[in-house]
């Protein structure tokens, strides 16, 4: 089924052009309620394949380098037309236009945190009256990742969002997503080596930087 | 400056791999079972109910954070989805269906969480 | 809209290196998503198509918080 296949949202027009997607189709830019989506007319979606994976990451890191702003979109989405895109778009834009706005100048470091058993809970701060927001209280504390506190310390203003999230499979406890000014892996990464004493009893393991795939939303 | 970074080690690979493959596994497609209708509706209407109902906290503990609940509010959501997570668990548990048996084909949504 | 196999996606998750699958991860599990679709169907045979988007957008998002 042929289509309109989305790759990412922009914060701008790229200046030398959009080039060309996965299927080597040029890609073109398509202004929607305000915002620019990056599309390809493609007779097909390709299938996750680690070629294909690959090739759209490729695409995406290349313009990332001429703008500053680009949201990627999940692998395989594609399209019947622009007018289903817009459709899908305009109901959503202010909260898309705010996600591009903080993706603005950063990339993401992706932490991977190990070990055998998770951090206990923290405790109740006891601010919360009620059961029911006890219980809200009790299901935001599930969520965190309290066992790379030290870490988010000693990278401080470095940190411009974070998305966490649980396996509780041990050893894979959580993932956490970093939002990074673009161009400080390097920082980021050192200071990641530095907290590792003060990680223990859990390590981290780091992948990046990427495209802000996890903050496709402005949380 | 050096990019040294931490070694994974071939467990933890694993674990990551098994985590990714739980997310990406094909859950089966709904089917009513003629023996049992019951619990084949049961189990469709229960899984898309935990769908939304892990939506909904989500977005509630959002607007937690955000401060943007009054303490009625909060208290209010709260219990409600307290009374959702007993109820969907009880009536999971009535149908003889585990919190993995909640788990049917939601396509691109169920990547949502 | 379609959406990429399920089948296939285990293939790309045959590998040992770490960034591959972090990879797979943030193509497949992360980016934006503009439209959810459920598909159900009995006996193997589709029949019932659903398009959800209004799902993914949060109410104070389309029509904007009170405070």
């Amino acid at each position: 089924m042929s289509g309109v296949y989305l790759y990412a949202l922009l914060g701008a027009t790229p200046e030398a052009g959009p080039g060309v997607g996965v299927c080597e189709e040029p890609l073109r830019i398509v202004e929607i309620g305000g915002l620019l989506a990056l599309v390809g007319d493609v007779p097909e979606a390709l299938p996750p394949s680690t070629a294909t994976l690959t090739a759209q990451d490729a695409v995406l890191r290349r313009l990332a380098i001429g703008v500053d702003a680009v949201l990627p979109a999940r692998f395989g989405t594609l399209l019947a037309d622009d007018a289903a895109l817009a459709e899908a778009l305009v109901p959503r834009r202010g909260e898309l236009a705010q996600a591009l706005a903080q993706v603005a100048g950063c990339e993401q470091m992706t932490l991977r945190v190990w070990g055998e058993q998770a951090a206990p809970l923290a405790e109740a701060t006891g601010t919360a009256h009620g059961p029911g927001a006890r219980y809200l209280a009790s299901r935001r504390r599930a969520r965190q990742v309290p066992e790379v506190e030290a870490l988010r310390h000693g990278l401080g203003a470095l940190i411009r969002a974070e998305r966490a999230e649980r396996h509780d499979r041990p050893p894979l406890l959580a993932t956490v997503q970093h939002l990074v000014p673009r161009g400080q892996s390097a920082r980021y990464l050192a200071e990641v080596e530095a907290a590792a004493p003060r990680l223990h009893p859990w390590r981290v393991t780091v992948t990046g930087p990427w495209l802000p795939y996890a903050f496709s939303e402005a949380a | 400056m050096s990019e040294r970074r931490p070694p994974i080690e071939v467990r933890e690979i694993e674990s990551l791999r098994a985590e990714l493959e739980r997310q990406a596994a094909t859950p089966q497609r709904w089917n009513a079972d003629a023996e049992d209708v019951q619990r084949s509706v049961a189990r469709l209407v229960l899984t898309l109910v935990e769908f939304l109902r892990q939506l909904l906290e989500r977005q509630a503990i959002r607007r937690m954070e955000r401060d943007t609940l009054t303490a009625e509010e909060t208290e209010d959501i709260g219990l409600a989805l307290m009374r959702l997570e007993e109820t969907v668990r009880d009536l999971a548990g009535r149908f003889g269906l585990s919190a993995d048996d909640l788990n049917l084909d939601l396509g691109p949504l169920g990547r949502l969480l | 809209m379609s959406t990429p196999s399920r089948a296939t996606a285990r293939e790309v998750l045959d590998t040992t290196d770490s960034s591959l699958l972090d990879l797979v991860d943030n193509l497949l599990n992360r980016g934006v998503v503009i439209s959810g679709e459920v598909m159900l169907g009995l006996a193997g045979v589709d029949l019932v198509y659903l398009r959800v988007s209004a799902l993914l957008c949060s109410a104070d998002r389309v029509i904007g918080e009170r405070r």
